[in-house]
């Protein structure tokens, strides 16, 4: 295994809310080596967009360590944390519009972090350009945001999250607000930025684009309860060995009521009932 | 270019958030504006107040006057100075001094009519002086006097002369003499003067009529004949040529023949009757003096220094010239110098309330620029995650708060100009503009100004930043949607020492006063200036501590409605009341800023009519000679009163100014207020403690139309009058009273015929009419005789008594239902200064006197003879018998006179106990000059016009009780010269239509003779009001309120926008629950609408307050004199209520408009909002 461009170890983060302590990460181990491109899932409260914010270096841990590409964050300075924004990671948020400066273009907002970063303005419009033609905007490049659709949005976030060029790519459900097609070709687009050597960790909801990924983690009350690669999900057995699994699973596989379990060489394999 | 493009990102930040950043640029461009005006507003005011105040002062006040008095009147002397004073003004003055008069005046001459042959007189003389030399007589032994001169008479005038005479005259009988008389060829001819019409009258004289005339103080021996060669009245009689003298009661002369006049023209002594070598009136005392006219159309306010320095320049240069011969003087430098004081006053007020205007607009600034900051708070969090550091982002926001504060120092010359000029269409300084713009002065640069203000704002908007620049990028995220918490100030506390250590400027401030003197010079205290804004930040404070409380408490009360669009804002605003201590503050500011300027412009109007009516008295106040005695006009109720000074006789170091009022009728007209004491009717009650006017003679019944007695002067012998030639040793004698009407005026009325020393006569005195001349109606009954004298009637040459005696009785008035005896009442007159008075004595006693001597030849008269004389009456008669001379010791008539009693007076309480009297205390005064006695029967604080700066006390006492003091003694009728009466000299009228009162008043007195001042509180008010500088204060606190309002709009709408952004979820989840739209929306109104009526409520409290504690500061008045009375806070409810109604309608509506998106988002999407 290369070097890890995240590793977690016993990472722990707790939420003040007045007196009220939540426990979001709870004592989380994780690591995610270079060029990786691995899904988050988890219900709500799992600690999934914790830990992205906290990789993001949006937020700080309570406990334990973290570092994203050899820098640790758990006590990292303000001047290095400025560097990690510009350098390390992108950073995708959910909402589409709120990725972006609204009063820019659309060439203007890709050019904006490098612009922050001191990028000069030749190579800025170089880069611009590419990340735009990448994604397929490279016509819209002097629109306004308004004019573009949401997938466009998203794309367009994507260039933003990508104009450092930075190491690793933080997505919170970067698809969250998009219909399925649009969702398709985000993820056709990580898939191509990763073959390119980006790592990429997306926080998603969506069992189908998860598939996708190289890699998925579920969390589950702040700790990672399961691993598997993109065509196979995660379940968790409990004491009795019961399986609870996602709703989204059982209606992608077909399954309603009733379902039938194999014995095969990899396993038990659960499939539809059939019918009589 | 980075740069470039940096610049480039922030305009467009800017451009993209016009919509909310324009409320920043209005605070900016206000603050900017605020700090421009004071320059412009300064100098724009003080020009039309500079114009106001020269335009306004009388021409005494702003006329430069050069005089130079001789003792010997010479031509070339006054051609030399005339010479001088007019190239000096022409190089020095001419620019605000175009006119120029001069005039010339003599001090008095004296009047001597030809009743006496004068000319006769001294033919005798030279032939007795011819005998003596004839017969070598010892000089010793020539004739005396050595000159038969006139003697001084009563009627005096001066003698008045001017290069421009005849352009101020018109001639109404005869012609003015233009050329000069010749003595070589015609030495004996009179001198031709000029008379004014109203001295021709009193002297009785016509054009060819002559008479004597000697100057009042000189030798015997110069004196001329006049001939009356004109009668003129004065084109103008308010012409500034005429000075302080009735223009109508001058002798004229054109310059020339003045010139001639005064000076001695040689004549053959041989053509004179009294032998004199010599003619006209040499060493005549006379002043010549010239009048530059000012021209207040000419004063700019640059001229303010110039103006003072050529005047200084003019006088320095006239007397060094003159070596002192001329004097120079003007009042204009010294009513400057009160302008520059008040300026420096007034500033105070000014600049304090626009420091409590650009504090708000400050306040509104950083207010607007945090809101600014929390909204974009998601923005600052992208710029953090797209790699931008702590500076940048802090860049970003200075860069745009630059480019703000620069666009409002652009825009803010223009803004200031607009809103000075537009103070001349508000209200009440539009009543001076006509409604037209303030015209805009400049006297200092506007560059220092807008770049404080720019920085000022810069900073202020700039600085809102720092709290939230270090902060984290999920903390920046959620500003957006979590209200704030404690501020800095209360977390630690520091509020309350803030406000421990504004109390202790503020206390300070009070005791030092916001005027600081040094020498003459009046400095602004700068600490002054901040004392509101002090105010403002010490109530801020201690609002943001104790709003919260009062919000539970008003959220603890709405949770008890039964209405859920009562109770939820109620549980939400006591659960979390900190976040709406801005909302509050920026209404309470509005409000705060709205009450006080109504405050202050009602309270400053209150005063201005206190003031008018403490200065005026009533609502109309007629001054002039014998003004009491007018009528009221139809419908209004009068008082006659008395003006005077006077004081205890114990006190002399103070003279109290003193008001002789009826007590009744004064306290029904006089405009009190009641911090000035008791009620007037109470007060003033006290003068008449038995309700009826004092006695003062003999009263005569109602209807009485004449008084008569029977009297016969003594008679020298038989034997003398033959001796002496007929009847010239006891002559006539004139019986004279002084009478007091029902209106108190003081008639003296002489008999219809004299007594006589050859028969007991009935004199009759007709009551219906006097001598007094000027009393604008006939006596008024009853009447009381107070004096009854008699006298020479014809004393002319001679003395007016000469030890005669008189017998007299049956004292009488006259009535329709036949003749009242009064002899019984006439015991109660006293006698006076000589007078003889012996009771029941033989009325036969003028014929025994006459029959005392028989002249030779003669024989005794049996008694049927002595009996049948007409000098013979049975019974018994008073004998009157006169002194022989009036003594100058005492220069009253002798005469029998009730003895006024001792009078009542009220006395401030400084007087009081200096004289080191109490209440019911009695000691002796001097009123008027007269000595008399006095009871304290109260004291009395502060009196409507008696503002008179040179006294230093005040007395009020019974006009009637005072009036005999000051009128009852009789004084010598000679030559009908009567004596002044100290008549009350105003007329206090309380009426509904000040315009008719004047026009009635007016038509009761000669067109030509206008009450030498008419005030009204209407005028005065006016007059007081219209000062620029304090309706300019007004003005620009309107204004001031105004914006204030708009700004609060802004900011409220802003406020509620944000909040309506931030509890989007709240709102989702309360229509997921079932509440309808309407109900949402309103729920969130009533809390804003909750929180906006308490800061309204504590706003207009604080305004109110802060009107209050800015009183003391205002009682020094615009020239650093204490106001009078003092001012008292006057709150308009009515306006208030109406301002607070339409602020609150404003308030609530932008509360609706913020808060309509709460209802007009769907269903779906406030959902969506809730899953996020």
């Amino acid at each position: 295994m290369s070097e890890p461009i995240i590793d977690c170890s016993s990472l722990i983060k707790i939420h003040k809310q007045g007196n009220l302590e939540v426990v979001a990460l709870h004592g989380l181990d994780f690591a995610m080596s270079r060029g990786e491109f691995i899904s988050v899932v988890g219900k709500s409260g799992a600690g999934k967009s914790t830990l992205l914010r906290i990789l993001a270096g949006l937020d700080v841990p309570s406990a334990g360590k973290v570092s994203v590409a050899g820098v640790s964050l758990t006590s990292i300075s303000p001047r290095d944390l400025t560097k990690h924004y510009r350098r390390r990671v992108g950073f995708l948020w959910q909402d589409f519009s709120r990725n972006l400066l609204p009063y820019l273009k659309v060439m203007q907002n890709v050019e904006l972090p490098m612009l922050l970063s001191g990028v000069g303005t030749r190579e800025r419009r170089r880069r611009a350009k590419e990340l735009l033609e990448a994604t397929g905007l490279h016509n819209q490049s002097f629109s306004t945001i308004h004019t573009l659709s949401g997938g466009q949005q998203q794309r367009l976030a994507l260039c933003v999250a990508l104009a450092g060029d930075p190491e690793l790519l933080l997505a919170d459900e970067p698809t969250g607000e998009l219909d399925t097609e649009t969702s398709l070709e985000i993820y056709e687009l990580l898939r191509r930025l990763n073959q390119e050597g980006l790592s990429i960790m997306v926080v998603t909801h969506d069992v189908a684009l998860a598939k996708r990924t190289d890699r998925v983690v579920r969390l589950a009350d702040g700790k990672m309860v399961a691993q598997g690669t993109g065509d196979s999900y995660p379940v968790t057995l409990d004491a009795g060995g019961a399986v609870t699994l996602p709703r989204d699973l059982l209606l992608a596989a077909g399954i309603e009521h009733e379902a039938g379990a194999k014995l095969t060489p990899d396993g038990i394999l659960l499939h539809r009932k059939e019918e009589q | 270019m980075r740069l470039i493009t940096y610049i480039g990102l922030v305009v467009r930040r800017v451009w993209s958030k016009r919509g909310i950043l324009i409320g920043s640029l209005l605070g900016a461009t206000l603050v900017t504006a605020l700090l421009a005006i004071v320059p412009l507003y300064e100098a724009s005011v003080q020009a039309v107040d500079l114009l106001f105040t020269v335009r306004g002062a009388t021409s005494d006040s702003v006329d430069v006057t050069a005089f130079s008095t001789y003792t010997d009147y010479f031509a070339t002397g006054a051609d030399s100075n005339r010479e001088l004073v007019n190239t000096s003004a022409d190089e020095l003055l001419a620019k605000w001094y175009p006119e120029r008069l001069e005039r010339t005046q003599s001090r008095e001459f004296v009047v001597i009519p030809l009743s006496v042959d004068w000319y006769g007189q001294a033919e005798a003389w030279r032939e007795a002086l011819d005998q003596a030399i004839e017969d070598e007589l010892d000089p010793e032994e020539w004739p005396q006097p050595q000159y038969p001169a006139p003697p001084r008479e009563p009627t005096t005038a001066r003698i008045f002369t001017s290069p421009t005479l005849t352009d101020h005259l018109t001639v109404v009988a005869g012609e003015i003499p233009s050329e000069l008389p010749n003595l070589v060829r015609d030495p004996v001819q009179p001198v031709q003067l000029v008379l004014g019409s109203d001295l021709a009258a009193t002297m009785s004289v016509g054009v060819g009529d002559q008479f004597l005339l000697r100057p009042f103080s000189g030798f015997q021996y110069i004196f001329e004949l006049i001939e009356v060669a004109a009668i003129v009245e004065p084109v103008d009689p308010g012409d500034k040529l005429w000075g302080i003298d009735r223009p109508g009661s001058m002798f004229y002369m054109e310059q020339a023949n003045f010139d001639f006049w005064m000076t001695a023209q040689s004549v053959p002594a041989e053509s004179d009757a009294w032998l004199r070598p010599a003619r006209g009136y040499v060493g005549t005392t006379a002043t010549q003096r010239w009048i530059m006219g000012f021209d207040p159309e000419t004063m700019v306010i640059e001229d303010l220094n110039p103006v003072r320095n050529r005047i200084a320049e003019f006088r320095a240069d006239v007397s060094r010239v003159s070596g002192g011969a001329v004097a120079a003087n003007s009042f204009l430098p010294g009513l400057l110098d009160k302008f520059d004081l008040r300026s420096v006053v007034i500033g105070a007020p000014i600049l304090a309330i626009l420091a409590l205007v650009v504090g708000g607009a400050l306040y509104f600034l950083i207010y607007t620029a945090a809101l600014t900051l929390e909204r974009e708070g998601p923005e600052m969090a992208l710029l953090r995650t797209r790699g931008a550091s702590t500076w940048q982002t802090v860049g970003i926001h200075l860069a745009q708060s630059l480019v703000i504060a620069a666009i409002a120092a652009v825009v803010a010359p223009f803004v200031a100009r607009w809103l000075v000029g537009i103070t001349g269409r508000v209200p009440p300084l539009s009543d001076l503009t006509g409604g037209e713009p303030l015209k805009v002065a400049q006297r200092r640069p506007l560059q220092p100004f807008l770049i404080g203000g720019a920085a000022l704002t810069f900073l202020s908007m700039g600085l809102a930043i720092i709290p939230f620049a270090r902060r984290r990028v999920l903390e920046l995220r959620s500003l957006a949607a979590r209200p704030g918490g404690k501020s800095v100030w209360q977390r630690y506390n520091l509020d309350l020492f803030a406000i421990a250590l504004s109390l202790v400027v503020l206390f300070q401030i009070s005791q030092r006063g916001f005027i600081n003197f040094s020498g003459d010079e009046a400095k602004l205290d700068p600490l002054a200036i901040v004392f509101p804004v002090l105010l403002l930040f010490t109530g801020a404070l201690i609002l943001l501590r104790i709003l919260p409380w009062m919000l539970r408490i008003i959220g603890w009360v709405m949770t008890k409605s039964r209405s859920m669009s009562f109770a939820l804002p109620g549980w939400h605003l006591g659960r979390n009341p900190i976040p709406y201590g801005r909302l509050a503050l920026l209404v309470w500011l509005t409000t705060g800023l709205g009450a006080f300027a109504l405050t202050y412009a009602n309270t400053l109007e209150s005063s201005f009519a206190d003031r008018a009516s403490f200065a005026t008295g009533a609502d109309v106040r007629v001054v002039n000679e014998g003004a009491g005695f007018l009528e009221p006009p139809i419908g209004t109720t009068g008082a006659a009163v008395l003006r005077t000074t006077g004081a205890p006789r114990n006190v002399r170091s103070r003279q109290a100014e003193v008001l002789a009022v009826r007590p009744a009728d004064f306290a029904e007209v006089v405009k009190w207020r009641g911090d000035f004491g008791a009620a007037p009717q109470t007060l003033f009650g006290y003068l008449r403690p038995e309700g009826v006017a004092p006695d003062v003679g003999v009263e005569l019944p109602v209807d009485a139309t004449e008084f008569s007695i029977d009297g016969v002067v003594i008679p020298r012998s038989w034997a003398d009058q033959v001796a002496l030639g007929t009847r010239e040793p006891n002559p006539d004698m004139r019986l004279m009273m002084k009478v007091f009407d029902a209106r108190g005026q003081v008639w003296t009325m002489q008999a219809d015929q004299d007594l006589l020393d050859e028969s007991w006569q009935t004199v009759t005195v007709d009551l219906s009419t006097g001598l007094n001349i000027g009393y604008p109606r006939d006596p008024v009954p009853p009447l009381s005789i107070h004096a009854v004298w008699v006298e020479r009637s014809n004393p002319t040459g001679g003395n007016v008594i000469g030890g005669e005696s008189l017998l007299v009785r049956n004292f009488r008035a006259e009535t329709a239902t036949g003749p009242v005896q009064l002899d019984e009442a006439f015991e109660e007159l006293t006698t006076l200064n000589g007078f003889g008075r012996f009771r029941d004595v033989d009325a036969g006693e003028a014929a025994s006197a006459y029959f005392a001597e028989i002249p030779a030849g003669e024989s005794t008269p049996t008694s049927a003879i002595r009996e049948a004389s007409p000098l013979f009456a049975t019974g018994t008669a008073q004998r009157w018998a006169l002194p022989g001379a009036r003594t100058r010791v005492n220069p009253a008539v002798p005469q029998l006179r009730r003895d006024p009693d001792p009078i009542n007076v009220l006395l401030d309480v400084e007087v009081a106990a200096q004289a080191g009297i109490e209440v019911g205390g009695a000691t002796t005064f001097s009123i008027g000059g007269v000595i008399m006695d006095a009871e304290l029967v109260g004291y009395i604080d502060q009196v409507p016009s008696m503002t008179d700066e040179r006294t230093s006390g005040r007395m009020v006492t019974d006009l009637d009780g005072l009036s005999p003091h000051l009128n009852g003694l009789a004084s010598w009728s000679y030559n009908t010269a009567l004596a002044r009466i100290e008549a009350p000299g105003e007329l206090w009228i309380e009426t509904d239509d000040t315009d008719a009162a004047i026009r009635q008043i007016n038509a009761q007195l000669p067109e030509s003779d206008p009450p030498d001042a008419l005030f009204s509180i209407k005028a005065n008010e006016a007059e007081v009001s219209s000062r620029p500088v304090q309706v300019g204060l007004v003005a620009i606190l309107f204004v001031g309120a105004a914006v204030s309002v708009v700004l609060a709009l802004a900011g409220v709408t802003s406020y509620v926008l944000l909040a309506v952004s931030r509890r989007t979820r709240e709102m989702g989840v309360l229509r997921a629950l079932g509440f309808g739209r309407a109900g949402v929306a309103a729920t969130f109104a009533v809390e804003q609408v909750a929180v906006l009526g308490l800061g309204a409520l504590i706003g207009t409290i604080g305004g109110i307050a802060l009107m209050r504690g800015m009183l003391p500061f205002l009682q020094l008045g615009e020239t650093a004199v204490e106001i009078r009375p003092a001012i008292r806070l006057a709150v308009a409810w009515p306006i208030l209520l109406l301002y607070l109604g339409v602020v609150g309608i404003l308030l609530i509506g932008s509360v609706i408009w913020a808060t309509r998106r709460v209802s007009a988002t769907r269903m779906s999407e406030v959902l969506r909002e809730v899953e996020r």
